[in-house]
């Protein structure tokens, strides 16, 4: 059995070593296929994380070992790594502009017009981190319904709760998740 | 929170969030009355709730590459050449859309606009003057300009193309947070901006939408030069730019100068601090209000902008044109934001952290200069970075910093280090470490993404760099035809790997962001020369960044240094230069501050004492300050670095000190074990290297060589599993230590270290032999050293490093020369090969002399390798002399004067045809014989066009005496090239045709395929003697590219005296015949741009082996000089052709003073100066040299009698000498070939032309265009046709003629009515 299906099933089991051991093997994968995804597309598209999940799913599971569980098991590891790969981005992308200008000036802080924000990865990131510490679960619907691209329905057979559930939780933790960051200070929970 | 708190929460939000608002507060109102907090918290909850919208609801997209997709438009319009794509916005005068560009093969913007009112003649005279302006603006290839390339007609559709850009313009990122970036916006507007001033050209409208800032963070200033004035062509009227940006003196219409386009980046700047315009208002009125009074200070809208912005924004905005700021006061201005120094913390008692950590001070520009040169390769193009400073001034640590920089940026980069070591010798001393990295990286991947990445052909690669062999790391794919490179052309196999790494390169580059860094390169060797060449230049080259570093100090004396400096404007390689000065007093004291310890205690004076005494060099600033901090009676003690260390070595362990000296000593890293044996340690590994270590005077370099056999292996080893770190290689902290180290040595202490390091070596096992050539030597024993070098020699050749080879030879003889037992002579002949073989033909020819010389028993057959070097390396005169002194000697008559040649020709032909007639078969053979045949066949070969008579001579004897072998390989090899020679001679070419068919037939039989080969190239030189360019072209490609694999074709049967691998690579006389005239043909058929591209190609190859003879024979016979013209640079073509005549020497003591080459020279004087119209000088020149080639024996070449009168005809015609032209017109009708009938054509139309009689001039003209047609001289053609219709033909659209005009004057010059051009409209 390959190796990847193995861990799987140890992971399904409550196995939290394999759980990292998966990360590790899976997230460079997922990384480089993104990588790849965004060399073939024509500018002007853009991928969608989905399209991503299941091809990674495609490429990195042998095709026996496909079943409906492993499926849905990869595709919610495949949404936390995905989670990471695009916050490590958006970080990078950061990093990066901090270096071209080496961060000594920052003329924007004073000047620039604020424009609609979209949604920043980086503050979503550490208000998934809060949210965990209180809510797990919640934490893994909004992984992967937004990183992983999963309809409320594969979400609800993954965790065995209800569709409806799921509908109430997401809606419960994206309300919480934009207040936090909206708020003028996020760490301003108490 | 707590999980109870937010289960209440939970249970309350899931009872209301599907409730309408009225009914959802009314709930909640009696709930949780306890603690209320809650039912708030539910509220907020709510409220964000029915707020978030679609907040979340899109799934990520990974990395918003381009949001916004540009408005898509239908194209309206359709091209043949462009395949039309997005629309991408609107200019002032067109579209712009992108577009695939058919014929180059690339993503282009093109501007689209129709041809409106404008008559024809005003376009084509603005083409013209587009032609004029592009090349002004296509030389500005500078990063902050956009490129222009091409104006293009299509009907009445316009298009001009420029460099696609990703990106938006600044309008955009003005409003967007992007202020982090906005120095270097400005920084590198202002780059640009000055770079379209230097070149005379005034931008006349910057505003915010032509600036373009590109996904790479790249400004680029657009609608500049050309582009603006293709559009006040198209409205008809000059611009005014635009209100709001424009200068008071553009309004004024004064003169507008560069002031004028810095008060526009003035506003710009204004309108980001002020947030709105200096003026505002309707376009009158802010017209008059900027003549007539300055702006409000920005800070009067916005109180927080900083000081020196408005002085800036003010300076810029000044009336006064004079008084206005420039480029100078915005660098300083916004390079003072970037460099402000930040306040950094040393961490207590960490030297290392704070070495890298400090490299910054001082340094800030200098390393946002080499990010600008990071995001070029990210264009796809590669870019080389020279960092460059006196020793000690921290390069390597900035680079250090620069590099941790662009791996936090994007942790996908892959840097490659390497560094040279001044007293190394291994062979490709400057990729040696940086290629063992690429190993490893290698190994490091997956099999999948190496498998990728590895070359087609792995085993050349293996071949000439050792870390790639298969044994060591598994990574070649087994398969591979690796081994097909064991025997063949040493040279051809060098090329091979160096295109496989070239690829591996690039495969990497294709997946990765690639760095590569090189230290120290002022040790570098002049064999990676060739390599960075292969890397760097040509079209395709991987886009990755090459760092090298090297000391300013060693700039002009290292050969690689200045060989790089010379070339690399060729290689079309963007170059950034940064180099690094000392720092300023003030930058100095904050570094001491940084590192002496509790600098309070210390007090000042320590500190300035400090920065005093090291002027600014940061390294002797680190050692003083650590001096400084521990040492107590620092403040009395003498701040040099000798005192310093020698304190300190005072104070250590012995062996300790000692090791230190033993890694100065070694000259470069050197294996742990290796320094602890010499140094006497005890067997103790570790302590030893504790102690070592602790000095903080040496460190851990990377690991060992390739060359060490089984510490390769360790060295992966290191690299996957840092577990395995049993040994490493030992390095001295800086080069200044080393050489203060040993400053302080006593020459007996010297050789005893050297002693002790080659014996610890030899003990070793290994097989450095290079090292241990160097000890031996250094410990005064010249036995072993020899041997050493010998066995150096031996192997670099084996891995063809031949210059290094040559220099491992050198050094044997000149210990030898010191008194050992070793064998001179074959020294001699081994160092002569490996200079052959590197393709320096004089020295390789002193080589074999001097092995001859020492009485080897093969000694004529060495001076005859010699001269045949000589000759083919473009010594003509000396080659000549020793031929003559040899041949005679190994059996070759020699005929001693040009009468006696001609009578030799017509004697040895006369013999032959007698024996093909009635062959008698074998009737002389044995090892004499064949030495003879050889000799003579070599003296033909290698005089072929330094002599072509005596060649001629030469090879009549050998096909006589061919004849006589019946040897079928020999003869079918004869015959052609006697072929050739008939043909060259007007008595004898007629049997030139049945030569070759025999020849022919007899390659068929001989073995091997080289003799047909061969004869095919003699048919190509044949054809093309006769004016059939397409045969000529035909039978050429048939040959071009098997010729590389065999080693010598200057001696059929070569029976060499040196080992295989140093079988010098001689003439191959008929292959470079092949490439000239494959390259005549091309012109002639006009295949301009392909030929210059060919020529671009052997010329390269000719570099690589340093062979004069080709690259002046390449340039001067051939394409060089049209397609410089067409390019419409005649000075550049004189120029060069001077330069490459100033290479040959032809001074022969008897007679051909005046060769082949002069005479092309003269030519292309001549033609240069009927290009650009002077006309008498044109038939002066050409007069003289037509003088000397008439009394030449060259006249017998008619191919150049044809191409003599034709161009002295149009010499005459040029000059109104028409009685003259006739002459040569009649001389011309006399050859009586196509190619001659049609040029005589050409000049009768020419002469019709200057009569002034338009029915006969078209007549002529008509009867021209149909004869030069059929001789297939295309050009001409084109020129023809021009001239009868007024029209631009295709050819010279699709070669790019850049001025057509003038060209058709030149092929066929007179006086041309110049309102005939647009008889046909």
């Amino acid at each position: 059995m390959d190796e990847i299906t193995q861990l799987l099933e140890k992971r399904r089991a409550g196995d939290s070593a394999a759980e990292a051991k998966l990360v590790e093997l899976v997230y460079p994968r997922l990384r480089r296929l993104a990588a790849s995804f965004i060399r073939r597309e024509r500018p002007g598209h853009t991928l969608q994380a989905t399209a991503l999940v299941h091809e990674a799913y495609l490429r990195i599971l042998p095709e026996n070992d496909r079943t409906l569980v492993n499926r849905s098991h990869f595709f919610a590891l495949a949404a936390r790594i995905m989670r990471q790969v695009l916050v490590d981005h958006a970080r990078g992308k950061r990093a990066k502009k901090r270096n071209s200008g080496l961060q000594m000036v920052t003329l924007e802080e004073e000047h620039a017009i604020e424009p609609a924000r979209p949604v920043d990865l980086i503050d979503l990131d550490s208000a998934l981190q809060r949210l965990s510490e209180f809510d797990v679960r919640k934490t893994q619907i909004v992984e992967m319904r937004y990183f992983g691209g999963l309809s409320n329905e594969e979400i609800a057979e993954l965790l065995n709760i209800s569709d409806r559930t799921v509908k109430r939780e997401w809606s419960l933790a994206r309300a919480w998740l934009a207040g936090q960051l909206h708020a003028p200070n996020p760490s301003s929970e108490k | 929170m707590t999980a109870d708190r937010w289960a209440r929460i939970n249970a309350l939000f899931e009872h209301v969030y599907e409730m309408q608002e009225p009914d959802a507060e009314a709930w909640l109102a009696g709930q949780c009355e306890d603690d209320p907090t809650i039912v708030d918290e539910v509220r907020k909850l709510l409220t964000d709730h029915r707020g978030a919208g679609a907040f979340l609801e899109t799934v990520a997209a990974p990395f918003s590459l381009h949001e916004v997709a540009p408005p898509r438009e239908p194209a309206a319009v359709t091209s043949e050449r462009f395949e039309i794509r997005d629309f991408l916005g609107k200019g002032g005068f067109g579209d712009v859309y992108s577009a695939f560009d058919r014929q180059r093969n690339v993503l282009v913007a093109v501007k689209h606009f129709r041809q409106q009112t404008a008559s024809s003649t005003a376009l084509i005279r603005f083409k013209e003057e587009f032609r004029r302006v592009a090349k002004r603006s296509a030389d500005l290839n500078h990063r902050n300009l956009v490129r222009l390339y091409e104006l293009v007609q299509e009907g009445t559709n316009w298009f001009l193309t420029m460099e696609l850009l990703s990106g938006t313009d600044l309008t955009g990122a003005l409003d967007q947070p992007v202020g982090a970036e906005r120095p270097r916006i400005f920084l590198e507007l202002t780059d640009g901006l000055e770079a379209l001033h230097s070149a005379g050209i005034l931008h006349r409208d910057i505003k915010p939408s032509n600036i373009w800032v590109t996904d790479e963070g790249v400004v680029k200033l657009l609608d500049f030069g050309i582009a603006k004035e293709l559009e006040e062509f198209q409205r008809g009227a000059s611009s005014l730019g635009t209100p709001d940006f424009v200068a008071p003196e553009q309004i004024a219409g004064q003169t507008t100068s560069p002031a004028s386009d810095w008060y526009s980046v003035g506003v710009i700047l204004y309108q980001i601090f002020a947030r709105r315009l200096p003026f505002e208002g309707n376009t009158a009125a802010v017209l008059a209000a900027k003549q007539e009074r300055d702006p409000p200070a920005p800070s009067a809208f916005v109180k927080t902008v900083p000081e020196d912005m408005e002085a800036l924004c003010m300076g810029l905005l000044r009336r006064d044109p004079e008084r206005r700021f420039g480029a100078k006061e915005i660098r300083e201005a916004f390079t003072k934001r970037l460099a402000k120094p930040r306040v950094a913390s040393t961490p207590p008692g960490s030297r290392d952290v704070s070495r890298d950590d400090d490299a910054l001070i001082g340094r800030a520009a200098e390393l946002v200069e080499m990010h600008s040169a990071l995001y070029r390769t990210s264009k796809g193009q590669p870019c080389c970075l020279h960092v460059i400073g006196e020793s000690g001034m921290g390069k390597s640590a900035v680079i250090q910093q620069f590099l941790v920089m662009a791996l936090a940026e994007d942790s996908d980069t892959v840097v490659l280090r390497g560094r040279c070591y001044e007293t190394e010798v291994v062979a490709y001393k400057a990729f040696d470490e940086l290629l063992d990295d690429l190993a490893r990286f290698l190994q490091n991947s997956t099999p999948e993404a190496r498998d990728a990445m590895m070359p087609r052909h792995a085993g050349a690669l293996a071949r000439v760099f050792p870390v790639f062999q298969p044994a060591k790391s598994p990574h070649v794919r087994s398969g591979d035809t690796g081994a097909r490179q064991a025997v063949g052309d040493p040279v051809a196999a060098r090329r091979e790997a160096f295109r496989s790494l070239r690829e591996l390169l690039g495969r990497v580059a294709d997946r990765h962001r690639l760095i590569l860094f090189i230290d120290d390169l002022q040790w570098g060797d002049s064999d990676s020369l060739a390599l960075f060449r292969e890397i760097l230049s040509g079209p395709g080259a991987p886009p990755l960044l090459m760092i090298l570093a090297y000391r300013s100090e060693e700039a002009d004396r290292t050969p690689l240094l200045r060989d790089i400096a010379r070339e690399e404007q060729a290689w079309n390689v963007p170059v950034t230069r940064v180099e690094l000065k000392a720092l300023t007093p003030e930058d100095s004291e904050a570094l001491a501050r940084q590192i002496v310890a509790s600098p309070e205690k210390r007090g000042k004076n320590a500190i300035a004492r400090v920065a005093a005494e090291s002027a600014g060099n940061p390294f002797l600033i680190r050692e003083f300050a650590s001096f400084v901090s521990e040492s107590p009676d620092a403040a009395t003690s003498e701040l040099t670095l000798q005192a310093v260390l020698e304190r300190q070595l005072r104070t250590m362990d012995l062996p300790v000190a000692r090791a230190l000296e033993v890694i100065a000593v070694a000259g470069g890293p050197l294996d742990e074990k290796i320094v602890y044996a010499a140094a006497n340690f005890g067997a103790d590994l570790l302590a030893a290297r504790s102690a070592v270590l602790s000095t903080r005077l040496a460190r851990a370099a990377a690991a060992a060589k390739a060359w060490f056999g089984t510490a390769y292996d360790t060295a992966i080893n290191l690299a996957i599993n840092p577990a395995f770190r049993t040994s490493f290689n030992l390095d001295l902290y800086h080069g200044r230590v080393r050489s203060a180290l040993i400053e302080h040595l006593s020459a007996e202490r010297k050789r005893e270290i050297h002693r002790a390091i080659a014996q610890a070596l030899e003990e070793s096992g290994a097989a450095d032999y290079e090292r241990m050539l160097a000890h031996f030597r250094g410990a005064g024993d010249r036995e072993r050293a020899a041997q050493y070098a010998r066995r150096a020699g031996d192997r670099a050749g084996t891995l063809l490093a031949f210059e290094h080879a040559a220099r491992m030879y050198r050094q044997a003889l000149e210990i030898a020369s010191e008194g050992t037992s070793t064998d001179a002579a074959e020294l001699w002949t081994l160092l002569a090969g490996a200079l052959a073989n590197a393709g320096r033909g004089a020295e390789a020819a002193q080589a074999y002399f001097s092995a001859a010389d020492s009485g080897r028993e093969d000694r004529l057959w060495l001076q005859m390798r010699g001269a045949e070097q000589l000759l083919i390396s473009g010594h003509n005169a000396e080659g000549l002399a020793r031929l003559r002194d040899v041949l005679p000697r190994l059996g070759v008559p020699c005929p001693k004067s040009r009468w006696w040649i001609e009578l030799s020709i017509w004697w040895n032909r006369r013999r032959a045809r007698q024996r093909m007639r009635h062959p008698v078969g074998r009737t002389r053979s044995g090892v004499e014989f064949e030495r003879q045949m050889d000799a003579c066949w070599s003296a033909a070969m290698s005089l072929a066009l330094a002599d072509p008579r005596r060649s001629a001579e030469f090879c009549a004897r050998h096909l006589f005496w061919a004849m006589d072998s019946d040897d079928p390989y020999r003869m079918s090899m004869a015959l052609a090239a006697e072929a050739v020679h008939c043909l060259a001679d007007k008595n004898a070419s007629t049997d030139a045709d049945l030569l070759l068919a025999e020849a022919r037939r007899m390659a068929l039989t001989a073995p091997g395929q080289e003799s047909e080969a061969f004869v095919a190239c003699m048919n190509a030189i044949a054809a093309s003697l006769r004016g059939r360019w397409r045969e000529s072209l035909s039978f050429a490609r048939r040959v071009a590219p098997s010729r590389e694999s065999r080693p010598s074709s200057s001696s059929p049967k070569p029976d060499a005296p040196a080992a295989k691998h140093h079988e010098p690579h001689a003439a191959g006389w008929e292959r470079d015949g092949a490439v000239i005239f494959s390259l005549i043909a091309q012109t002639m058929l006009g295949e301009w741009q392909a030929a210059a591209q060919a020529l671009a190609e052997v010329t390269r190859e000719a570099r690589d082996r340093g062979n004069r003879y080709r690259l002046v024979n390449f340039h001067l016979l051939t394409a060089a000089f049209v397609t410089r013209l067409a390019g419409d640079e005649p000075k550049k073509a004189v120029e060069e052709a001077r330069e490459w005549i100033a290479m040959w020497d032809s001074s022969s003591p008897d007679s051909p003073s005046f060769d082949l080459q002069r005479y092309f020279a003269a030519v292309w004087e001549a033609e240069a100066a009927l290009y650009e119209g002077r006309t008498a000088d044109a038939w002066t020149i050409h007069d003289t040299a037509w003088k000397r080639l008439r009394s030449s024996d060259l006249m017998r070449l008619q191919i150049l009698r044809i191409g003599a009168a034709f161009l002295r005809g149009k010499c005459a015609v040029a000059a109104a000498a028409l009685d003259q032209a006739n002459s040569s017109r009649a001389t011309l009708e006399r050859e009586n070939t196509p190619l001659a009938t049609a040029l005589a054509a050409a000049l009768r139309a020419c002469i019709a032309s200057t009569q002034g009689d338009p029915d006969k001039t078209e007549a002529a003209l008509a009867n021209a265009e149909s004869l030069l047609t059929q001789a297939e001289m295309i050009p001409w053609v084109a020129a023809t046709q021009y001239r009868r219709s007024g029209v631009v033909s295709d050819w010279m659209q699709a070669q790019h003629i850049a001025n057509p005009v003038k060209l058709a004057d030149f092929l066929l010059p007179g006086t041309w009515p110049r309102a005939s051009a647009s008889r046909k409209q």
